[in-house]
């Protein structure tokens, strides 16, 4: 806000600040009474003619009241004045040519008091309507400004389909000529005209619209997808008088977006048929790793006579790297299964899936003579079936794996459950693992011991991925040297 | 026994030699082969004791046609036939019983599993055999 400005008429009528006024009020009083006596004794000049100094004085600094006070006080000043000289004061007042003249005085004084108090409240109308013109024009500055710079296409139209007013964001957005745009029809610029009747429907029933979807065509014939947002004045009988609003032009967001999406479907296609290939080579793999693991025991079984010993370690060589290789390529046909297959969440028993896993690892576990221990009970979740069987089969395989030969595998099972999810913790006695290789324990084809080879790195991966897909947690703790625990969270089974 | 991989054939054979030594196997590796052998044993006699071990993926038509056509056929109905396949898809196997399969294997992982499967084959083998054989009791489907 500008500050305001100084008004010499206001300030030449308002002495501030009071005590000066007070002390100009005295001063004029005192000359008056000081000049009063040696003027009258010189010229003879009437009392009353001579207050209207003091009385014009006073009006002009107190107003109407003040002037009126001044004459009455002057009146009484007088006949004092002339009571004291000698005179009969009564006579001044009321007898001749006196009489007109106090009055006289009294009203000049009112009247001058009078014309100042309407200067001053003229004045002060004054002020508040060039002060409220002023505010007006400013606020209607600052909305043009933001009306005309605003890169939003903004307009003001008519029910019956001229535009009245708009910014130049919104003749960039049609590409016409701002006087051309101003004399066309506004139904012209709808795709679809019914559109715009289901626009006039909507606003003259709610009073405004947001984000009201249409399609517009502009100068060059493109179409272009809007939202307008607006809102109706109505008249006093409650008729729409015109729309103001704004238009986003969401083409090119609404492309970026359909791209977004065909290009997440393309992916994930991708990611499909990736998946799909890493089966079906998987399997191939299989097939003929079965052949030449089946010959190769063949010719252990029938044949091995006819081999001298260092031929026969070499055929043993060949049975078991074969049926590692077997080992890995079921792990990976495990791992796309797991990732592939569909899901289905049911409340399942930790315990019967403990039981299922420990008879399908029966072999390599009485192999390790290792032992298998539950602490407490173990509690349902929501999980899919299969997938939680190769979670824990892989846990379990796992605790047992890692174990150094001279240490026979101890496995503890346990269970913690709080409202919603179910804990579920497998602590072994291997050689733990440190810190920094958490990260890759899980990671696929990783295996953090090479001495150790009968892993084949997909376990943990394995894990990983089924509990991902059952929308679980896994991790690990570990000591290294002393043991690991492996534990994974899963939602507790809904009742 | 229908099966298109040599290698396959050969560890097949193995196997049912280790399991049953006087076994007669005969080879045919597309569904016309076998089909053109089983008609010629056929007229030469009886089928009984005979059993089809069926491989799907064939070159040519899928295995299912043969058993199609022997489930339709008066003198094979009752020849046992079991299939014995790569295949995971249970879509696969629901098809195979639909058509009145005797038996649906996966194909074993290793040579240990191949003697196991073939003796699983066997029994069932013999358990559907007794079922045809007349004395028994009559049973429909």
């Amino acid at each position: 806000m500008r500050p305001e400005r100084r008004n010499p008429f206001r300030s030449s009528l308002v002495i501030e600040p009071p005590w000066r006024r007070w002390a100009l009020g005295v001063l004029a009083v005192a000359v008056y009474a000081g000049a009063f006596i040696p003027l009258y004794q010189v010229s003879g000049v009437g009392v009353s003619a001579l207050s209207i100094f003091p009385v014009v004085v006073l009006a002009w600094l107190f107003g109407a009241w003040g002037g009126l006070l001044a004459g009455v006080f002057a009146i009484g000043l007088n006949v004092a004045l002339l009571r004291a000289v000698g005179e009969p004061g009564w006579l001044i007042v009321v007898g001749e040519g006196g009489a007109e003249g106090s009055a006289l005085v009294l009203v000049v004084g009112c009247v001058i008091g009078l014309l100042r108090d309407l200067a001053l409240r003229l004045d002060r109308h004054l002020t508040d309507w060039r002060n409220a013109e002023r505010a007006l024009r400013e606020t209607e500055d600052r909305y043009r400004i933001l009306f005309e710079r605003s890169r939003d296409p903004i307009y003001v139209s008519t029910p019956g389909g001229r535009i009245v007013d708009a910014n130049d964001a919104l003749v960039r957005l049609f590409g016409y000529e701002r006087g051309e745009l101003m004399d066309l029809d506004v139904a012209s610029l709808y795709e679809d005209p019914e559109d715009r009747r289901r626009f006039q429907a909507e606003i003259s029933r709610a009073g405004f619209v947001e984000d009201f979807p249409v399609r517009l065509r502009v100068r060059d014939g493109s179409l272009r997808d809007c939202l307008i947002t607006a809102s109706a004045r109505f008249d006093t009988e409650h008729r729409v008088v015109e729309y103001q609003g704004s238009i986003r032009d969401v083409s090119e967001s609404r492309a970026l977006h359909e791209l977004a999406g065909r290009r997440t479907r393309e992916l994930q296609s991708a990611v499909r048929e990736l998946e799909a290939f890493t089966y079906s080579v998987s399997h191939d793999l299989r097939t003929h790793l079965v052949t030449m693991g089946g010959f190769a025991s063949i010719l252990w079984s029938d044949h091995r006579d006819s081999l001298d010993e260092k031929g026969q370690e070499f055929l043993q060589r060949i049975v078991a790297s074969g049926r590692r290789m077997d080992d890995f390529v079921q792990d990976l046909l495990t791992y796309s299964r797991v990732s592939r297959q569909a899901l289905r969440p049911e409340p399942v028993e930790l315990a019967k899936v403990l039981e299922e896993s420990l008879s399908v690892l029966e072999g390599p576990m009485a192999d390790r003579g290792a032992r298998v221990q539950t602490e407490g009970t173990l509690p349902a979740v929501q999980a899919d079936r299969t997938l939680l069987g190769r979670v824990v089969e892989n846990l379990l395989s796992n605790a047992v794996k890692f174990v150094p030969a001279d240490r026979s595998p101890e496995v503890r099972v346990r269970a913690r459950q709080d409202d919603r999810t179910v804990r579920l913790e497998f602590e072994d006695n291997g050689v733990g693992i440190t810190t920094d290789q958490v990260e890759r324990a899980f990671r696929a084809f990783e295996r953090l011991d090479p001495a150790g080879s009968s892993g084949t790195g997909v376990g943990l991966t394995i894990v990983q991925k089924a509990v991902e897909r059952m929308g679980g947690a896994v991790g690990v703790e570990s000591r290294p040297g002393e043991g690991s625990t492996f534990w994974v969270e899963l939602e507790a089974a809904r009742a | 026994m229908v099966e298109d991989e040599v290698d396959h054939r050969i560890l097949l054979q193995q196997a049912l030699g280790r399991l049953v030594p006087e076994v007669h196997v005969s080879e045919a590796a597309t569904v016309a082969e076998a089909r053109s052998w089983v008609e010629g044993r056929a007229s030469e006699g009886p089928l009984d004791g005979g059993l089809v071990i069926l491989d799907l993926t064939l070159p040519g038509p899928p295995g299912f046609d043969l058993l199609e056509w022997m489930r339709s056929a008066e003198p094979y109905k009752a020849v046992p036939v079991v299939v014995l396949t790569a295949s995971e898809n249970s879509v696969d196997a629901e098809h195979a019983f639909n058509l009145g399969v005797t038996g649906y294997f996966q194909k074993p992982s290793d040579f240990r599993q191949y003697l196991t499967t073939f003796r699983r084959v066997f029994e069932i083998a013999e358990q559907a055999r007794q079922r045809e054989s007349p004395g028994s009791e009559p049973e429909s489907g």
